[in-house]
């Protein structure tokens, strides 16, 4: 008996050490490779009782499916393909009736009137394939406010199903140009990341260019040749109230805020050398932080304000260099052929975008910040001003065009160099500047 | 007898020096084999060749709908903000198990206090079974021969045994999942981006389970880009169901898996 007790005991541990091997013999398998297609998403118009709210639920879900199929991540997909009709936003979709159009995610969004002038927007993103809810959110606004609130609702979307926040409630503000190229006027203008609601900042007697944005989005910096000398001005966008940022003997250039907001970095030419300086905003103090005898201009701080990206000709031709934010350390970050103009830090960091020249030819391109990586992105006649969307994902810049005739547009393309896309302006436009996503 | 002692003598020296001959050469041993290496290879390395008898195909009960509906969005108090602060709507959905994807016999109650081994009764039992007559043992199997081979197809084809994922089998399922999912390349620092998935499907391609294998460190990670590709990996799994492209005589071997979604940048 004792010996069959043995065996059976011995067979119960060989059991046991045996599920292990058999736990370790499951398939495992490395997917390295995906697509990059677009997310199929649809966004029906959203829903409302009401008959005035009902237009407003379909124009914010223009707007949404507009943005998002801009960006170029996502295919808004057309409402005629919808099989299912919500009405009622609280219940679960039929996933199987989405799923068969192929979408992957589904907005479905409802429109209460709290009052003649007041709305509630409620949306709700699904997930198709895993069949659950994402995010559900509550806008409530003024019935004219509709848009901001269909921006902020496809920025929600975007930041669920990409992981970045954002960018679509946000401005440009831009150089509005009327007349021929020899006898250009130049207004400042601003209006929706997607060109709708543009309006001018300044009545247009003088020539300015270079706008730029603080980082509270209240007010813009440019230069602007109102005098002999360009000089930089401040401007409130709320009050309008304008103001002369220092009396600087030389020619100033390229103002830019630091991301907290209470520097600037300019360049001022002094003896006929230009160098690169802060400004305290709030004293008004400069600091200088080249002092090369070579051309040193479009300095850009990094995101964290530690360091400065700039272009300087000290090498021969121009470069880019970066820089300790006290102006020690600089280092040449650009190496290739052609020229390396206009950098500007991305909001993430994770690259520099400049303006690169050789045989004749624009380009807007990326790099990392110690130089490595380099990316031309677009290539054309003349390429321009390139500004970052908030996220660091889209460059928006200025696009012109040969000839007497030729006109100058505002484009924007993604870090990856896809998604070239013209941006609706009232008329010639350059020099944009996106805004950080507004409060 | 005068010359015995030289004899005696004689005689064991040559003795001695014979064993000596004898022991000074090494006993013949085994002739030094060769050591050939041999690789040690299972059946199913060498033949994918298929159950003569094909079992019947069982079937799964149909995917779960759900139709629960959600709690209303709460009420909101009034605000005058011209653009008010975004409320979160909640779903409390209630995920029900679909308990009939797999039977499980719970046992009752009442045996749960039972011993779950008792020594004594498994060796009744084996002695039992040693002290019934074989004769009869034998008839009952000669009898039921058909049933017997049939039953060791089924269990053969049901456990997979003999077959394994070829590698064109195994590049069909990388190329369902290519397509389906997202690869997160756009993201920063994709590299940092890998997420390991466990699916277990079911007979008919359906899937049964996925599962983050790493789920802390996605959790606790303040990488936002790391949950969207988590997400992406198990939606990626979703969207390619079902996967009744796999050969259903080797559903032991993709019945459970472990998939690598790792960005190649």
């Amino acid at each position: 008996m004792s010996a069959i007790r043995l065996i059976l005991i011995s067979l119960i541990a060989a059991v046991f050490m045996v599920s292990p091997l058999n736990a370790a013999a499951q398939i495992e398998i490395d997917i390295t490779k995906g697509n990059l297609e677009p997310v199929p998403i649809a966004v029906p118009n959203f829903i409302s009782s009401d008959v005035r709210a009902q237009e407003i639920g379909k124009n914010i879900a223009e707007v949404v499916r507009n943005d998002l199929e801009r960006s170029g991540l996502f295919d808004a997909l057309d409402p005629a393909s919808f099989i299912e009709t919500q009405t009622n936003i609280d219940y679960e979709p039929t996933f199987a009736d989405w799923r068969v159009i192929k979408a992957d995610a589904l907005v479905s969004g409802r429109i209460v009137m709290e009052s003649s002038n007041r709305i509630r927007v409620e949306y709700r993103l699904w997930d198709i394939f895993r069949g659950e809810q994402l995010s559900g959110l509550r806008f409530a606004t003024t019935t004219d406010n509709w848009r901001r609130i269909a921006h902020k609702v496809a920025d929600s979307i975007y930041e669920k199903l990409t992981g970045e926040t954002g960018y679509f409630d946000s401005r440009i503000v831009f150089v509005d140009e009327t007349g021929p190229k020899t006898n250009r006027r130049k207004r400042l203008a601003i209006m929706d990341q997607d060109g709708a609601n543009p309006q001018y900042l300044l009545t247009g007697s003088d020539i300015v260019v270079t706008p730029r944005y603080s980082p509270d989005t209240q007010k813009i910096t440019y230069m602007s040749y109102e005098s002999v000398i360009p000089q930089i001005y401040l401007l409130d966008i709320e009050t309008g109230r304008r103001e002369l940022l220092g009396n600087f003997p030389g020619m100033t250039f390229a103002p830019r805020f630091s991301p907290d907001g209470r520097n600037m970095v300019l360049s001022l030419v002094k003896k006929g050398n230009s160098d690169i300086y802060s400004m305290d905003m709030v004293s008004r103090s400069t600091t200088r932080l080249t002092s090369s005898p070579a051309i040193d201009v479009s300095a850009s701080y990094s995101p964290n304000g530690r360091q400065i990206v700039f272009n300087s000709d000290r090498g021969g031709s121009p470069q880019l260099y970066v820089m300790n934010a006290n102006g020690s350390n600089s280092k040449r970050i650009s190496f290739g052929d052609g020229r390396y103009t206009a950098p500007v830090w991305s909001p993430r960091g994770d690259k520099i975008a400049f303006v690169k020249s050789q045989k004749g030819r624009y380009s807007i391109g990326v790099m990392n910040p110690d130089g490595s990586g380099e990316r031309l992105l677009t290539e054309s006649y003349l390429d321009e001003s390139p500004t970052w969307s908030p996220n660091g994902r889209v460059i928006m810049f200025n696009r012109e065009t040969r000839g007497a005739r030729g006109t100058s547009e505002v484009w924007s393309v993604d870090l990856t160099g896809q998604n070239l896309r013209k941006v609706p302006t009232p008329g010639k436009a350059s020099d944009p500047a996106w805004s950080p996503i507004l409060p | 007898m005068k010359f015995g002692w030289p004899i005696s003598l004689f005689g064991h020296l040559a003795l001695a020096f014979g064993g000596l001959l004898i022991l000074s050469n090494p006993l013949d041993s085994e002739p030094q084999k060769l050591i050939v290496p041999v690789d040690l290879l299972t059946v199913d390395e060498l033949t994918n060749i298929k159950a003569a008898i094909k079992a019947e195909t069982p079937t799964d009960t149909p995917p779960m709908t759900l139709e629960t509906p959600m709690e209303n969005a709460p009420e909101e108090g009034e605000t005058s903000d011209a653009v008010r602060e975004t409320e979160t709507l909640t779903t409390e959905i209630e995920l029900v198990p679909d308990e009939t994807a797999e039977t499980i016999n719970v046992p009752d109650e009442t045996e749960t206090d039972k011993p779950a081994f008792n020594l004594d009764q498994m060796s009744a039992l084996i002695n039992r079974t040693r002290d019934a007559q074989p004769e009869k043992n034998q008839q009952r199997s000669l009898q039921s021969e058909q049933n017997v081979y049939a039953f060791a197809e089924l269990a053969r084809a049901q456990s997979g045994e003999g077959t394994a994922m070829t590698i064109s089998e195994l590049e069909a399922l990388q190329s369902a999942m290519y397509k389906c999912w997202r690869i997160p390349l756009d993201a920063k620092n994709p590299e940092e981006l890998g997420v390991r998935v466990k699916v277990k499907l079911r007979r008919n391609g359906d899937v049964q389970m996925v599962e983050l294998l790493d789920k802390p460190r996605i959790n606790t990670s303040s990488n936002p880009y790391l949950k969207i590709a988590a997400q992406r990996a198990v939606s990626a799994v979703s969207k390619c169901a079902p996967y009744d492209f796999l050969p259903l005589e080797k559903y032991s071997m993709w019945q459970e898996m472990t998939l690598n979604f790792v960005p190649e940048v």
